[in-house]
């Protein structure tokens, strides 16, 4: 519990300190005893998890938060042996379907099953008899397969006596409509920068970071926009920022904490807009090629390129316009295909013709 | 064969003088002698005659009787000339073939195993002189206790005259001589070798039972470090024992278990003697390694995801000293700063040394395309050689079957002879029905088409105009490649070959320009980045494993490696004004603290590495995510050297600390633990072995060896400790069994 | 007893239990029914294959359809219900269908003779056939044949162009129509009088108009409401906003906005305005049927326009099915659109 992530990471519903209206349908579902199914969606960092353990606190007490993790093994019908993680406590189970590839189906199929046929016995000695369920929480349920979603609507009525499924995904797009008739919306937008900055001057006082004189709400504000609203990443960042110096420079022309992958790909977005010419690709593949290996995925890297070419390029509105229509391209290309380096330096060759095009 | 009453001794002397050499032609004279009693004369098929000596009649006289009361044909002795006959044959078959075995061995004989080197001049360096250096330097400094020379005290050293680390674990790719080198290294120094590999004996334990199949196993390895080996050859060499390919060993978890068990023991051991204990009991009980232990693995980070459990490699790196291993590359850093050329000069040196035994006339070029082809996989190249020689001989490197880097080749070449378009139509019929069908046919081989002239096409457009037009032309048909090689059908695979043709259209010229690429190291590129990407990917996995569970929920896959670990990382890099701790202030203490946490709570070791090249000892964090986290390359913010020097810096500062940190919290809870006054008999133990892995670390007074000893076992202690504390210390007085901790 | 059945029919979803349990309950698919109705009448019945989108009433009406035939007794031996979750691979339909099919009909008793028609036949009720391979689907061709004395067939699909030729020649083909909102609004405010909801009457054409005329939808959006109206005790009213954010419906004011922004061609505001959008979480896929609803239903906008945007809709929409990123899509097309406004 040291990070202060997790040490500041609401218990309880009551501790939540943003989206009051949906903090109370919470605490009317958790205390009306019974739920449906429910689909949680919203951008990483804006406290989709953290909502449902606050729920799931409510509910079952705090042996909630008696987590452990369970390896367990699923043998294909290739005679395969997967392997995945299951976290679980003694009132739910947690399981991370990209795990499992492309079996998901076959395994969230057999998990739900034993799951749902093997009854909470130790519920009998509790007073209150409504909470028969078990919880099972699937992460990123956008990167569900078709036929594993498939099936699941199917078992989402089969056993909606003893399990409540909760899906958490980043956005609801690539969720089949079935499942979204079946189980209750809830959208956590990301907090305000108004919101974060709350957050952090609290932190700000109960571990004594110290500040230098100047406009304090503005540098909440500063921090907050550039981890892009992700509560999560503002307050790595600010911790970080606290680790590296004694007071902390508030001034706004103080550089706030940036992550190497994304300086070099800003550096990247300027080089394509100096010299745009083969030499330049050549050195962009290397480039692509160092960041793929360090674990940032091809799609990221496209996406951030493109929105800093936008964001280089934002008083040329031609430009702009092309430039973005050109990154769609490539990022359904990059979905489709398997080789991200043809698409990223792709990518690069046709923005750098754009870009030709409208700078002179 | 005739036969002749005549005695011709002399006659016989040139025969026998060629023939003594064998048994059989001895012993088929004697038993022939006795039996025939007329003076043999025999005509051998070369022309020679042979006559045979007549001996007294022998013992078995019915025998030579019934001969002679036959006067008829004599059955039985033309059966004994005739054997006689064919044994002469046979002889001299195999005179002759004495005269020509050097020659057919040869050519039966895997080259690898032929060309295996013999000695240490052999020993192809492929750049990993230095290391090759390191293990004979190693191994030297075994020489005081095993073979009983008269050893300096230094700090290389013990005061045994043993090497601090007693096992050498020496890593890298496949292929590139790790076993040879040991092998060749121990015998040149006097050892005989006693080889454990997963094919002899370990996997033929019993498998059934886990603790006799790790006392076998220990018995098994002690063995072969305390006999000499007794062989007729080696007669009282001391052995040495090597593990290969100890992580793919099937019981590598319980391989390694017995080397650190082994490891302890001969500390304890080491330790005694020291202290001139004279307990005979106990001395027993704890031998004393005086065998140098040699494991050779291929990849000590990595570990095999079909395996259950922490990789066993994790426990062996501490207590080992590492070589490592690199491949003969042409460069060793992406940016191309390091080349490192005499590598695979050496390399093709070695090939070239074959080709001339071999008379297989390549030129120094194509063996150079064979070491890139291979990968510097060294085996692998003469593999290759041997089995293409034939086409080799026909003068030009694999012509029976076009390969795909001819294939790479004539994409960009156009015939000044032919227009256009009959060139076209030339290559086009080319991949549709000649000897391109087999590549383009087959996904595999052709995408190593497409990749390599991916990889060449920036060079062309780069010489040609400098313009982007082909550029983004060729990146919708690469697209359009992807996507057709995604489907996986059969159908659609004859028109794979669209895009090369593509390709020949767009970048094809009459004098392809092979000079410089623009991208150093271009082939290399994908490689490389998806090694280091598995790489990365297990160490990410790793770190993200021995997170704490609240931690690890509210992460998702991307978020570790692009936001946690940089941020995590930076937050490692403190701003941190002294070395002592008392000249820090108070936020800097708190700071301090505050990683000593995270230290604690995210399972991390601080461990020391030395590096082979350079010789500098860097301070690493296990996991090591630095590789995840730092960039090399021309457009990060820092450069990659002034950066690692940086990080390597702020360390110093601060693992020290951090250790510091570690141990006053242990002493805390030791202090606060002898305070209670219940005390269950498991705690004490449990303090025991805490109190022995410290306190004779210790006092050894070498620092190095404290800091990493320390640091690792405090962590482990100190993880079961904060479960204890917070499960049962505080919240119930009562008597509680270790067990009841584990069924907990 | 009595209060867990009271507690399960508290739980069960309200589709269940206002499921139409006769063919006459069912709403707006007069031709369709009128048909069926004759048919039980002559106690034969042909292969058939219901399609038509979702919410209709498909289901609905087989299931009926099967009880008015055999009644609450012999339903469960003459009818085999299949859906896409059951695992429909061709193994099954050569295993479970084939054997179920081929099995022998049993004898209705005295009393249901008397009440129900019970017809000589099985039915087996493929819901979602579309969903099935092309390979399961062919191998279904012979069984339908073979043992079409004693068994029908019911396919049940929202796309028919996904049922192949042979299969769908088979069968007579009944299409369900969108229910007219006329039906469906009787159907909800009847639900809501019996749920004892406190509901305005346009809340309940919002709902519908939400709904595109999926009656199931309709009546999901209606539950949850409720539900989540029930629980915070101080307003157990169901209001506009509440069933916009139940069904993930973007406020008409945001796109609005938007399209206001993507009239003023002002790129940089577009460009922020989208970033806030993704990062409120909205469903693009949602934002885009809204923002199609707005752009094409506005009579003011030229035809001509509206062609284009159409087709850039439908690139944006294809684009998104291939997994691409939202943000990046969504950009894309709102530019696409501003720049030829």
């Amino acid at each position: 519990m040291s990070l202060w992530v997790d040490k500041y990471r609401p218990k309880t519903l009551s501790q939540l300190s943003y989206h009051d209206s949906i903090t109370q349908n919470l605490r009317g579902l958790s205390k009306s005893g019974d739920f449906p199914h429910l689909l949680m969606y919203g951008p990483s960092g804006s406290g989709k998890k953290t909502r449902i353990y606050c729920t799931l606190n409510e509910i079952f007490g705090s042996s909630i938060e008696k987590l452990k993790i369970d390896v367990k093994t699923f043998v294909t019908s290739s005679n395969r042996k997967l392997e995945f993680n299951v976290l679980s406590s003694p009132y739910h189970l947690e399981i991370t379907p990209s795990d499992m590839g492309n079996n998901d189906r076959v395994v969230i199929q057999d998990l739900l099953k034993d799951v749902a046929s093997t009854e909470q016995v130790d519920f009998s000695n509790q007073s209150s008899k409504r909470h028969r369920f078990k919880i099972v929480i699937i992460n990123e349920a956008d990167s569900l397969s078709r036929d594993a979603q498939a099936a699941l609507r199917r078992t989402m009525e089969k056993y909606s006596s003893n399990i409540r499924l909760i899906l958490v995904c980043n956005s609801i797009s690539n969720i089949i409509a079935p499942i979204k008739s079946r189980t209750l919306l809830i959208r956590i937008p990301s907090p305000t920068p108004n919101e974060i900055g709350k957050i952090l001057h609290n932190i700000t006082e109960r571990e004594q970071v110290q500040l230098s004189s100047g406009d304090v709400d503005k540098f909440y504000e500063r921090l907050a926009l550039a981890s892009n609203r992700n509560l999560r990443r503002a307050l790595l960042s600010y911790e970080t920022l606290a680790m590296q110096s004694e007071t902390i420079n508030i001034s706004s022309n103080q550089q706030l904490i940036n992550l190497d992958w994304e300086t070099i790909i800003k550096s990247m977005a300027k080089d394509i807009t100096t010299s745009r010419n083969v030499s330049t690709i050549a050195k962009l593949r290397t480039t692509i090629y160092e960041l793929l290996s360090h674990c940032i995925p091809a799609r990221i890297i496209l996406k951030t390129l493109l929105f800093d070419l936008v964001d280089l390029h934002h008083e040329n509105n031609k430009l702009v316009e092309e430039v973005v229509s050109t990154g769609s391209i490539f990022d359904e290309r990059l979905s489709l295909g398997t080789k991200s380096i043809f698409h990223l330096e792709g990518f690069i060759a046709r923005s750098m013709v754009v870009i030709d095009k409208y700078i002179r | 064969m005739s036969m002749e009453d005549e005695l011709d001794f002399q006659s016989s002397a040139l025969f026998n003088s060629s023939v003594e050499q064998t048994e059989i032609e001895t012993f088929a004279l004697q038993s022939f002698s006795p039996s025939s009693k007329p003076p043999l004369k025999i005509k051998l098929s070369n022309g020679n005659t042979l006559r045979i000596p007549y001996k007294e009649k022998s013992n078995n006289e019915i025998f030579t009787d019934e001969i002679y009361q036959d006067t008829y044909i004599n059955m039985d002795l033309l059966m004994k000339k005739a054997e006689l006959h064919n044994k002469v044959k046979e002889n001299d078959k195999k005179i002759n073939a004495m005269k020509c075995t050097k020659n057919e061995v040869k050519s039966s004989q895997i080259w690898t195993e032929r060309y295996r080197p013999k000695n240490f001049v052999q020993l192809c360096s492929a750049g990993n002189d230095k290391q090759y250096r390191s293990i004979s330097l190693w191994l030297k400094r075994w020489s005081p206790i095993v073979f009983g020379e008269e050893f300096v005290q230094s700090d290389l050293v013990d005061n045994l005259g043993r090497p601090h680390h007693k096992i050498l674990l020496v890593h890298g790719p496949t292929g590139i001589g790790k076993t040879s080198a040991v092998h060749i290294i121990a015998k040149q120094l006097g050892y005989s070798i006693q080889e454990l590999n997963a094919a002899n004996s370990l996997d033929a334990l019993p498998q059934n039972d886990k603790s006799s199949t790790s006392s076998a196993l220990k018995l098994k390895i002690i063995n072969a470090l305390t006999s000499n080996a007794i062989n007729l050859k080696n007669k009282n060499k001391p052995s040495c024992l090597i593990i290969d390919e100890i992580d793919s060993l099937g019981n590598s978890n319980e391989v390694v278990k017995t080397l650190t068990d082994l490891i302890y023991s001969d500390q304890k051991a080491y330790s005694k003697k020291m202290r001139k204990e004279q307990d005979e009991k106990k001395s027993k009980k704890h031998l004393l390694l005086n065998r140098p232990i040699i494991c050779i693995a291929n990849d000590i980070y990595n570990y095999n995801s079909g395996k259950l459990g922490p990789n066993p490699m994790d426990k062996l790196r501490p207590i080992s000293q590492q070589i490592q291993f690199k491949k003969p590359m042409t460069s060793t850093t992406i940016s191309g700063a390091k080349l490192s050329g005499n590598a695979v000069k050496s390399v093709k040196d070695h090939l070239m040394y074959i080709n001339k035994e071999e008379k297989l006339g390549l030129s120094f070029q194509d063996l150079g395309e064979i070491v890139d082809i291979c990968d510097g996989d060294i085996r692998a190249c003469i593999n290759h050689i041997q089995f293409h020689r034939k086409s080799i001989k026909t003068n030009s490197i694999m012509d029976v079957q076009l390969s795909w880097f001819t294939m790479v080749d004539q994409l960009f070449k156009r015939d000044p002879q032919l227009s256009k378009d009959e060139n076209f139509m030339r290559l086009l019929d080319k991949y549709m029905n000649g000897d391109g069908k087999s590549v383009s046919g087959n996904s595999n081989s052709f995408d190593k088409v497409i990749k390599g002239a991916f990889n060449r096409y920036l060079n062309t457009v780069y010489y040609q105009d400098d313009s982007l037009k082909n550029p983004c032309e060729l990146s919708d048909w690469l697209h359009y490649y992807d996507q057709f090689s995604g489907f996986n059908q059969m159908d659609l695979s004859q028109y794979y070959p669209i895009t090369s043709l593509k390709i020949w259209s767009l970048f094809s010229e009459i004098n392809p320009n092979k000079t410089q690429s623009l991208i150093p190291n271009v082939r290399n590129l994908e490689y490389e980045s998806n090694e280091l990407l598995k790489t990365n990917k297990t160490i990410a996995r790793h770190a993200v494993q021995n997170l704490p569970i609240n931690t690890q929920i509210a992460l998702g896959n991307k978020d570790i490696s692009c936001e946690f670990l940089p941020y995590i990382s930076k937050m490692f890099q403190p701003s941190i004004s002294s070395k002592v701790k008392s000249n820090l202030n108070d936020i800097e203490k708190k700071k301090i603290e505050q990683l000593t946490k995270l230290v604690k709570d995210f399972n991390i070791s601080l461990e020391h590495s030395k590096d082979f090249e350079t010789g500098l000892i860097s301070l690493k964090i296990n996991p090591n995510w630095d590789s995840i986290v730092n960039f090399e390359n021309h457009l990060a913010p820092v450069s990659f050297t002034s950066l690692s020097k940086q990080i390597q810096f702020n360390r110093q500062i601060v693992f020290p600390l951090i250790t510091a940190e570690l141990d006053r919290l242990e002493m805390i809870r030791k202090s606060a633990n002898a305070k209670r006054p219940i005390e269950d008999e498991a705690e004490v133990k449990v303090k025991k072995v805490k109190l022995n892995g410290n306190s004779i670390d210790f006092f050894k007074g070498q620092y190095q060896e404290v800091q990493d000893q320390t640091t690792t076992e405090q962590n482990k202690t100190a993880r079961i400790w904060v479960k204890y504390n917070e499960g049962y210390l505080n919240a119930v007085r009562k008597n509680i069994g270790w067990n009841d901790i584990w069924l907990a | 007893m009595d209060s867990y059945h009271q507690e399960k029919l508290h739980h069960t979803p309200w589709i269940e239990k206002y499921r139409p349990k006769n063919l006459s309950d069912v709403s707006s698919q007069d031709q369709s029914i009128a048909i069926l109705k004759q048919t039980i009448k002559s106690g034969n019945l042909p292969h058939m294959l219901f399609y038509g989108p979702p919410g209709t009433g498909k289901t609905s009406t087989i299931l009926a359809l099967a009880k008015e035939l055999f009644g609450p007794n012999l339903y469960k031996s003459r009818v085999l219900e299949l859906n896409a979750s059951d695992e429909r691979g061709i193994s099954i339909v050569r295993e479970k269908i084939k054997n179920f099919a081929r099995l022998q009909i049993s004898n209705p008793t005295v009393q249901d003779l008397e009440s129900y028609p019970c017809p000589p036949f099985k039915i087996i009720i493929l819901d979602e056939a579309d969903s099935m391979t092309n390979d399961a689907q062919s191998a279904l061709r012979r069984i339908i044949e073979n043992y079409s004395n004693i068994t029908r067939f019911v396919l049940i699909c929202n796309y028919i162009t996904r049922i192949i030729d042979p299969l769908a020649s088979r069968c007579s083909k009944f299409r369900f129509k969108l229910l007219n909102s006329e039906n469906s609004l009787n159907r909800l405010r009847y639900i809501s009088d019996v749920e004892n909801l406190n509901i305005e009457e346009d809340v309940l054409m919002k709902i519908l108009s939400i709904s595109q005329g999926d009656l199931r939808k309709a009546i999901t959006y209606l539950q949850s409401s409720s539900k989540l109206s029930n629980m915070n005790d101080d307003d157990d009213k169901i209001t506009i906003e509440k069933i916009e954010e139940i069904a993930g419906v973007l406020p008409d004011k945001t796109i609005d906005g938007l399209v206001d922004l993507i009239m003023k061609k002002r790129v940089n505001d577009i460009v922020g305005f989208i970033n806030d959008l993704v990062l409120e979480g909205w469903s693009i896929q949602q934002l885009i049927d809204q923002l199609h609803d707005n752009l094409l239903l506005d009579d003011k906008v030229d035809t001509r326009f509206k062609n284009q945007i159409s087709l850039l809709l439908l690139d944006c929409d294809k684009k998104l099915n291939n997994g691409t990123d939202e943000h990046i899509q969504l950009l894309n097309l709102v530019l696409q659109i501003s720049k030829i406004v």
